[in-house]
């Protein structure tokens, strides 16, 4: 418990006042002093019953760096006091505003809290400053409610050339390895003619290929990263933009990084981000992978079916346009990528929305 | 009681509903507004301007109020800095420019002291002038940050002008407790404003504030009547002169005092008078003011208009003391005590410094000579400034005041006579009496028409206001009565001797002295006093020559006015009356001994106005908004603790009215028996039949009277009804049960 500015003011003119009384009379002093030393009493007594309330923190959902998501804090009391709030953020996490003052358990305090960089963050204990009536005297409460939110990689978007060269690594790698047929599905964009399936996509309007268990399998477009000290979210970066190009063509990839693997088909944007997200560095755990990213503090390397490249050249252009902007969240939560072009996100909509039910269905079928 | 106070807060909350939490805050901007412009307003009520002050304070509030939304707080501050200027102007432009000649930054500091460490605004020359453009700048500011929603700075803005008329006394208890309260709403109400507050939050405020009123009425913390005089410029210092104000006093009417015995002065004189130590010319209703400035004593003051003998005053100080008792009219003092005398523009002498205990000084006095036809003769032509000073009235002496002073008065032609008969009829009219009630409000009004006794003070106060509403130039007197003559030329005066009077202004004359306080009951008063003073061995009582009287007291001594005047109603005054014995002094008020210049005649400095840890009395109209304050706060604390919700529930299961309809009774007596099942057993669900629910409760121990009432509840509302007797049964088992379940009574039946 301690004295705000405005509580020191009314101490000051307590004990003036008292000297003044003393020194040259009385006056109407007392009217002052009484007053003023009541309002302080009061004020103490008033802050000694509250109890710390209880707090629920809606916490925002997971998001790319430069978002700005809202936050809500409920508060539950019996006795209501005027304060001011204050969520405690990891770093990577900004709040706006800051702090707030308002009525403790009268009403949900909401702030935005901007994601600023990559990595897992927390947020809480909520710090609470519970004030008198009159504002006099404060006093310090923290009520320890923990969330936690991903911030994912930031991810770029790349030059269609080098979408083109990743996309015939996997054509070249699944042409190589046709084997067993698995089953019938929607037609995706790099799909060879070869493997549509004309009897069925006759029957439909639409154009349905055979689908081969090689592709989701050991097919996938392996990426392999790892980063120097303090490289971790250039590898991040890097190795998420790579993924994401993939998967928004429809082509699985598995991702290893020193802090482990993952490995998904189309649709499972969230999956890489998430892992990638929390990714440190490290030394690059395989350099067998048909992709290898090697962050350095000179730069950031990326190697694809052989030939090594500055990661700054993949990208389209000096302005490469930041995808993490035009990742868009399903009802459920998913990233989805939408591309410049528009051609990709229909592609990928199509690749992760409806994936299940459409095997579902051809196989009743 | 309860069911009340439950209904008043109720009532508050839909008060706080409709009014807003930003209503209540301006409200409290208000009431402290209202508390400093009201101190302001009594100055101009006193010395005039009090229509202005209307004025001048309704227009801010309003030129505010339009500026509200279009000025910006800085914008606003700088208009209240260019006010303040301003006022600073007109205030400067009014002072005489002899005055100004002197005017310098350390006397403009000096005077600021003087009136932060307790000196009077009504003791400015031009008080008027100052209420009047002080007020303007923190009512402006104050409403403008108001309303733009800023309540602490706006409360600060208040909160300074209050406290300065605080500092300078002119703020009672009253004014500035109800400025405190406003302040505390106003930040309270306002930063539930800002954020959106409870009903809890609002109980808690009105509870706060009902504790600050109730313990600043009750507990005196401050010490009271503590060695307090204003840092005048003068002090110690006479070389250093107030550019504007002086020393000298302010006095307020008290109500009862004690009279005290102790030797104050020898004075040796060839001539009996009244000793006069200082003259008041502005009346603020309340008490006496002294305006102008102290100049130092340069050798010789003006004479006496008129014809005057020469009266030598030697006089020993027998308590320390700050006046120098003298014969009207002093105008020359030596002696070793008489360095750094000064003078004021009344044309009293008073030290320099404090008197201490054997200085002696010599005063030589010019006593006007005059007889009753010259007075009557002297015309109305006063001196300009003695017109302007001294028939200065506070606005709120009332009509019938200067009625009845037309009645007395106003059918003789002259000063004298008026002088005369307004004298005669104090004496007569009224008792004399050293244990009153202080009054509220204007004096003269209440001694004329409320109180059938006083002392000097009154009746000194009363006559100088009647005097003044004829027309007459008279003032406010204080000092000694001649007191005990132990020796050819030699008198003794005591504390008891001090005293009260008028002096009348009469062309050609200069100042006469009328005493309408009678003498008699005076004599006895005091004679009382002095004896049981000495019968209790108390020290100081006596000098050696003094109680060689001491058997019968006080020697009556001759008629004052006998050797300057010549009266038709001498005789009411003199021969019977020993003019020395009239007075009294306030014992109270006159800490370690000491004589300050406020503390004669009944009267005292108003640093020692309030004494001690007595209860401070309230006067009614104060005594009302303060129970108010109270209650609401008790309300608002039992509210807070739950307290009024219990009272009204068990008012409400104990309590049934009733009608004259069967089934309504019945439905009634059903609703009170759930109350009662829902706090023993458990409320009845929702969607429960009440007979499905009275079975359930049966299976636990339920009592058959209470089911027998929830079939009567469903004859009553689902079946043939039911009749006076079944109805008057199922109350009756209520009732029963209702009582049966009180604890108290269960536990007396066990």
């Amino acid at each position: 418990m301690r004295l705000t500015r405005r509580g020191w003011a009314v101490v000051v003119v307590v004990v003036v006042s008292f000297a003044m009384a003393t020194a040259f009379g009385a006056r109407s002093l007392n009217a002052v002093v009484v007053p003023a030393f009541v309002g302080l009493v009061a004020a103490a007594v008033q802050l000694r019953g509250v109890d710390a309330p209880r707090v629920r923190r809606e916490p925002p959902p997971d998001g790319f760096p430069g978002e700005s998501r809202p936050v809500r804090l409920l508060f539950e009391t019996d006795d209501p006091f005027t304060g001011v709030v204050e969520d405690r953020l990891d770093d990577g996490l900004s709040a706006s505003p800051p702090r707030q003052e308002g009525t403790v358990g009268a009403e949900a305090f909401a702030y935005d809290v901007a994601y600023e960089s990559r990595g897992e963050h927390e947020f809480g204990p909520v710090r609470l400053v519970a004030r008198d009536v009159l504002g006099l005297v404060e006093r310090e409460l923290t009520v320890s409610e923990r969330s936690t939110v991903l911030v994912y990689p930031r991810v770029r978007e790349l030059q269609p050339a080098v979408l083109g060269d990743l996309q015939a690594l996997y054509r070249a790698e699944r042409t190589e390895e046709r084997d067993e047929f698995d089953r019938l599905r929607e037609y995706e964009r790099g799909d060879p003619l070869r493997d549509v399936h004309w009897k069925s996509s006759a029957k439909r309007d639409d154009l349905v290929v055979k689908a081969f268990a090689a592709e989701s399998g050991a097919s996938a477009v392996t990426i392999a990263a790892g980063a120097g000290a303090g490289e971790a979210d250039t590898m991040a970066e890097a190795t998420a933009s790579v993924a994401l190009a993939l998967l928004s063509v429809g082509v699985p990839v598995a991702v290893r990084t020193p802090d482990g693997a993952v490995e998904t088909n189309a649709g499972g944007e969230r999956t890489v981000l998430e892992h990638l997200a929390r990714s440190g560095g490290g030394r690059t755990p395989t350099t067998e992978a048909d992709v290898v990213v090697e962050a350095t503090t000179r730069g950031v390397r990326v190697t694809i079916g052989g030939v090594e490249r500055e990661f700054a050249e993949l990208t389209a252009g000096a302005d490469a346009a930041d995808l993490g902007a035009a990742v868009e969240f399903d009802v459920d939560g998913t990233p989805r990528v939408v591309s410049r072009s528009g051609e990709g996100a229909d592609g990928a909509r199509d690749a992760d929305g409806s994936g299940d039910d459409r095997e579902g269905e051809e196989v009743a079928a | 009681v309860s069911v009340s106070v439950g209904r008043g807060t109720a009532l508050a909350d839909r008060l706080v509903d409709r009014v807003g939490f930003d209503g209540l805050a301006l409200a409290g901007v208000l009431v402290l507004t209202f508390s400093y412009t009201s101190v302001l307003y009594h100055v101009t009520d006193v010395v005039g301007g009090a229509a202005l002050m209307v004025v001048v304070v309704v227009g801010m509030l309003a030129a505010a109020t339009a500026l509200s939304r279009a000025l910006h707080e800085r914008a606003a501050a700088g208009l209240t800095a260019g006010l303040l200027a301003l006022g600073a102007a007109v205030y400067f432009g009014s002072i005489p420019e002899s005055q100004l000649a002197l005017l310098t930054a350390g006397r403009l500091v000096a005077d600021a002291v003087a009136l932060l460490t307790g000196l009077s605004v009504l003791r400015l020359t031009k008080a008027g002038i100052w209420a009047l453009v002080v007020a303007p700048a923190p009512v402006f500011l104050s409403w403008h940050l108001a309303l733009r929603e800023r309540y602490v700075p706006s409360v600060l803005v208040g909160g300074v002008a209050l406290g300065l008329l605080v500092l300078t006394g002119d703020a009672g208890d009253v004014a500035t407790l109800v400025g405190v309260v406003g302040a505390t709403a106003a930040v309270g109400f306002g930063a539930l404003d800002a954020h959106g507050g409870t009903a809890a939050q609002v109980d808690t405020i009105a509870i706060v504030v009902a504790a600050m009123v109730a313990c600043s009425a009750l507990l005196s913390v401050v010490p009271a009547g503590a060695a307090g005089a204003p840092l005048l410029p003068d002090r110690g210092s006479p070389t250093v002169e107030a550019s504007l104000v002086n020393g000298g006093d302010q006095i307020d009417v008290l109500g009862s005092i004690r009279l005290s015995p102790a030797v104050r002065f020898t004075v040796r004189s060839d001539q009996e008078s009244y000793w006069q130590t200082n003259a008041y010319d502005r009346y603020t209703a309340g008490g006496w003011s002294r305006t102008g400035e102290t100049e130092p004593y340069t050798g010789r003051v003006r004479s006496p208009p008129g014809a005057y003998r020469g009266v030598e005053q030697t006089v020993s100080v027998e308590t320390a003391s700050g006046v120098m008792p003298a014969a009207w009219k002093p105008v020359r003092v030596s002696g070793p005590a008489a360095g750094g005398a000064l003078v004021t523009p009344q044309g009293t002498i008073r030290p320099g410094d404090t008197l201490e205990l054997g200085d002696t000084y010599t005063v030589e006095s010019r006593v006007p000579q005059y007889t009753s036809e010259q007075l009557r003769r002297a015309g109305t032509d006063y001196p300009d400034q003695v017109e302007q000073l001294y028939l200065q009235l506070p606005g709120s002496v009332s009509d019938r005041v200067r009625e009845r002073a037309a009645s007395v008065a106003g059918g003789e032609d002259n000063a004298y006579d008026k002088a005369v008969a307004v004298e005669n009829y104090l004496e007569e009219s009224k008792e004399y009496s050293l244990t009153v009630e202080r009054p509220d409000g204007e004096i003269t009004d209440a001694f004329l028409f409320e109180m059938d006794a006083g002392y000097c003070t009154y009746y000194a106060t009363t006559m100088v206001t009647m005097l003044r509403s004829e027309g007459v130039p008279a003032r406010f007197v204080t000092g000694y009565t001649p007191g005990q003559e132990v020796e050819e030329d030699e008198w003794v005066v005591r504390g008891l001797d001090s005293h009260a009077w008028v002096q009348v202004y009469f062309p050609e004359v200069g100042w006469v002295n009328f005493d309408p306080t009678p003498a008699g009951p005076r004599r006895v008063a005091e004679n009382a006093r002095l004896t049981e003073a000495r019968e209790s061995g108390r020290p100081g009582v006596d000098t050696a020559l003094s109680s060689r009287g001491a058997g019968d007291g006080i020697t009556p001594t001759p008629d004052l006015e006998a050797g300057n005047r010549t009266t038709p109603n001498a005789s009411t005054i003199g021969e019977d009356t020993p003019p020395g014995l009239a007075g009294e002094d306030v014992e109270n008020a006159t800490p370690a001994g000491q004589l300050g210049p406020g503390n004669v005649g009944g009267v005292t400095g108003q640093d020692g106005a309030s004494g001690g840890f007595e209860l401070p009395e309230l006067p009614d109209r104060e005594t009302l908004g303060f129970a108010f304050v109270v209650l609401v706060g008790v309300a608002a604390g039992a509210r807070r603790t739950g307290l009024s919700a219990r009272a009204a529930e068990a008012i409400r299961l104990r309590v049934q009215p009733s009608s004259d309809d069967p089934a309504t009774d019945v439905e009634r007596a059903y609703d009170r028996l759930e109350r009662l099942l829902a706090r023993e057993y458990r409320p009845r669900r929702e969607g429960e039949t009440p007979r499905a629910y009275l079975r359930t409760l049966r299976g636990r121990g339920l009592d058959d009277r209470a089911v027998a009432v929830g079939d009567a509840y469903e004859r009553a509302r689902y079946g043939r009804g039911v009749s006076r007797t079944e109805a008057d049964e199922s109350v009756a088992a209520v009732d029963d049960l209702v009582w049966e379940a009180t604890p108290l009574l269960r536990r007396l039946r066990e």
